[in-house]
């Protein structure tokens, strides 16, 4: 009876009910977007940023001493990595000569690499196959080499001494990489005096780097992991940033709703007080005319947290992809999130028509006109 | 002294601002009797009908209805007071406009009990609406809503229906109409208390009382 009650009701209110709807709905949509973009902004910002470049890199602690790093302890810090999963690159270098001129040589898995470096362009193919290499540009104008073409690289110090690659592409980086050559050696375990080093893409900043390297510590580890400052920086302060002002953007919202809510509810009310005084005088307890009304509120309540799910996970979806170009995984937690808020907001605001329902006097009411 | 089902002992009414629209009534109504309550505009009829279905207050004075002590009630006892014992009757046709008439004779079942779709189509029945019932009142004429009304006062059986000038706003076949249900109430033994200016009305009463100025002028 009840149940079929506030149905009636709410059509037969249709304004204020849609007026309520509407309102709420865009509350919810905004809890929506709010809670399936913050659960992966973290990881969005971090990969995004992380996209300029890696934010750490391991360095012997004794790198002053000039003395190399021993295979053991990078065994070590290949474990910790792993198991932490933090994206890394592993780089040796050597002087090698091509065609007779001096050139440094570097050693990378060429996947691990391209993750690492995704500002490079790359003229020809990023990702590289055995036997082909990438050369940076200004190895390529001095040699005068285009993609497709082939280089013979004389290592000293290497196994082999001579080795014959074909290039897959050309980098253009802006920086020193353009005066190297990239080969595909995950790392060169039979160098004897090359030079080697980690670039570390490690998640939460600055707080990442400090466990790593208290796990190091652990391990007395020669290898010492420090951050590329201004990135790490950034990466914290713009994500501190980021969240501040999406709070303070639903904090407002949300307040505005409450009060837009409370006054379309409020209204709805004053208008319909006559058959809350009928009610009263036909035999409804104050107890069941307050949860009439709570029930009309909260029906209102669950129809727009589930259109505000659907539209919040739609705009979620435009704004990540405007931002990050990505989409965005929806998020099934923020519909319990959306649902609890949206119902929290409709009490909230439903209590003041509540309380003005209980102040009236039937006798009087029923009296009026 | 089983048969009284109402006991005023000098019950009065003063709004905010001094107004006395009851003074010092005392009033007995039997079981199964029909009292007309009569009198000029202002004189406290509307007050006393609403003391006695706890819509309002006295001030001060002793009231027993059906063998209780009323005065201490609060807003829910009266209430449940009221769906077990009362049927309201108003001069204006208070229906919820979004119900359909069965609806809104069910609505009192559901405060009361519960719901019984067959009995309260048979109440619609017994005023002559069973063609109705899936009607809004917006659908409804003046007296047939009325009608709708009175079924919804009398579908919990109630001991006492209060009637405050029911037939007000009705044509004089309506009236006929309306009169003839309460006359069919009063043979069935409910206690009918019911405001009229009507003399023709009240004739049809056990007994008629006067009201002036809040107080019990003449009693027949
Ligand atoms: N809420 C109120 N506040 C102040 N005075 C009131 C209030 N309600 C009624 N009165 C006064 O009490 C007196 C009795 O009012 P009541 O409504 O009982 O009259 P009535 O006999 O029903 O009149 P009518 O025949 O016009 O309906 C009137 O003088 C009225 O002005
Ligand atoms: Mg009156």
């Amino acid at each position: 009876m009840i149940g079929k009650m506030v149905r009636k009701s709410l059509f037969k209110n249709i304004r204020i009910t849609l007026w309520t709807l509407v309102t709420l709905t865009i509350s919810a949509a905004l809890i929506t977007m709010f809670a399936t973009v913050s659960f992966d902004i973290k990881k969005r910002m971090g990969n995004t940023l992380r996209k300029l470049g890696p934010n750490a890199v391991a360095v012997s602690r004794f790198s002053e001493n000039e003395r190399p790093l021993n295979l053991d302890e990078w065994g070590q810090f290949r474990a910790i990595v792993k198991r932490e999963g933090i994206p890394t690159v592993e780089l040796s270098f050597d002087i090698v000569t091509v065609e007779g001129k001096p050139v440094v040589l570097a050693m990378a898995d060429s996947e691990k690499l391209a993750q690492m470096t995704p500002y490079w362009i790359v003229i020809g193919h990023r990702v590289w196959k055995e036997q082909q290499c990438l050369i940076g540009k200004r190895v390529a104008e001095l040699l005068k080499l285009k993609p497709g073409m082939s280089i013979t690289v004389h290592q000293p110090s290497g196994a082999k001494k001579e080795t014959g690659y074909s290039i897959a592409g050309i980098i253009v980086s802006g920086d020193e990489n353009e005066d190297r050559i990239f080969v595909p050696e995950p790392l060169a375990e039979t160098i004897q005096h090359g030079f080697i080093y980690a670039l570390l893409s490690v998640p939460e900043g600055g707080n990442g780097i400090h466990r790593l390297n208290t796990q190091l510590g652990q391990v007395q580890s020669h290898i010492e992991i420090k951050p590329l400052r201004e990135i790490v920086h950034g990466e914290e302060a713009t994500l501190k940033k980021v969240v501040l002002l999406s709070s303070a953007c639903l904090m407002t919202v949300m307040v505005l709703t409450v009060l837009g809510v409370s006054s379309a509810l409020l209204s709805r009310i004053v208008e319909r007080r006559k058959e809350f005084a009928l009610l009263q005088a036909i035999g409804a307890t104050r107890r069941s005319v307050i949860s009439f009304l709570l029930l009309e509120g909260m029906s209102l309540a669950v129809l727009a947290s589930a259109l505000g799910f659907a539209a919040g996970t739609l705009l979620s979806e435009m704004v990540v992809r405007q931002i990050f170009h990505v989409s965005v995984t929806p998020q099934v937690t923020a519909l319990p999130i959306t649902l609890v808020v949206t119902l929290v907001v409709s009490l909230l605001a439903s209590s003041a028509g509540v309380a003005r329902a209980l102040k009236m006097q039937p006798a009087l009411v029923l009296k009026g006109e | 002294m089983e048969t009284l089902v109402i006991a005023f002992d000098r019950v009065s009414k003063c709004y905010p601002g001094g107004v006395y629209a009851l003074s010092d009534v005392s009033l007995r109504i039997e079981q199964g009797e029909w009292v007309a309550v009569m009198g000029p505009s202002g004189s406290g009829k509307t007050t006393l009908l609403n003391i006695l279905d706890g819509l309002d207050q006295p001030t001060s004075g002793r009231i027993e209805i059906l063998g209780r002590d009323t005065s201490h009630f609060g807003t829910d006892e009266w209430s449940v007071f009221r769906r077990e014992n009362i049927g309201l009757v108003f001069q204006q046709f208070y229906l919820i406009p979004y119900l359909t008439a069965l609806e809104n004779v069910m609505l009192a079942q559901y405060y009361h009990s519960m719901v019984d779709t067959k009995q309260a189509m048979k109440t619609l029945g017994r005023i002559k609406l069973m063609d109705r019932a899936r009607h809004l009142p917006s659908q409804l004429s003046g007296g047939e809503q009325q009608r709708v009304c009175i079924a919804r006062a009398l579908i919990n059986e109630p001991k006492i229906i209060l009637a405050d000038e029911p037939t007000g706003n009705l044509d004089e076949d309506n009236e006929k109409t309306v009169m003839d249900i309460f006359r069919g109430l009063h043979s069935e033994g409910h206690a009918i208390i019911m405001v009229t200016h009507n003399p023709n009305i009240g004739q049809l009463a056990d007994r008629r009382i006067f009201l002036n100025h809040g107080k019990i002028t003449r009693s027949n």
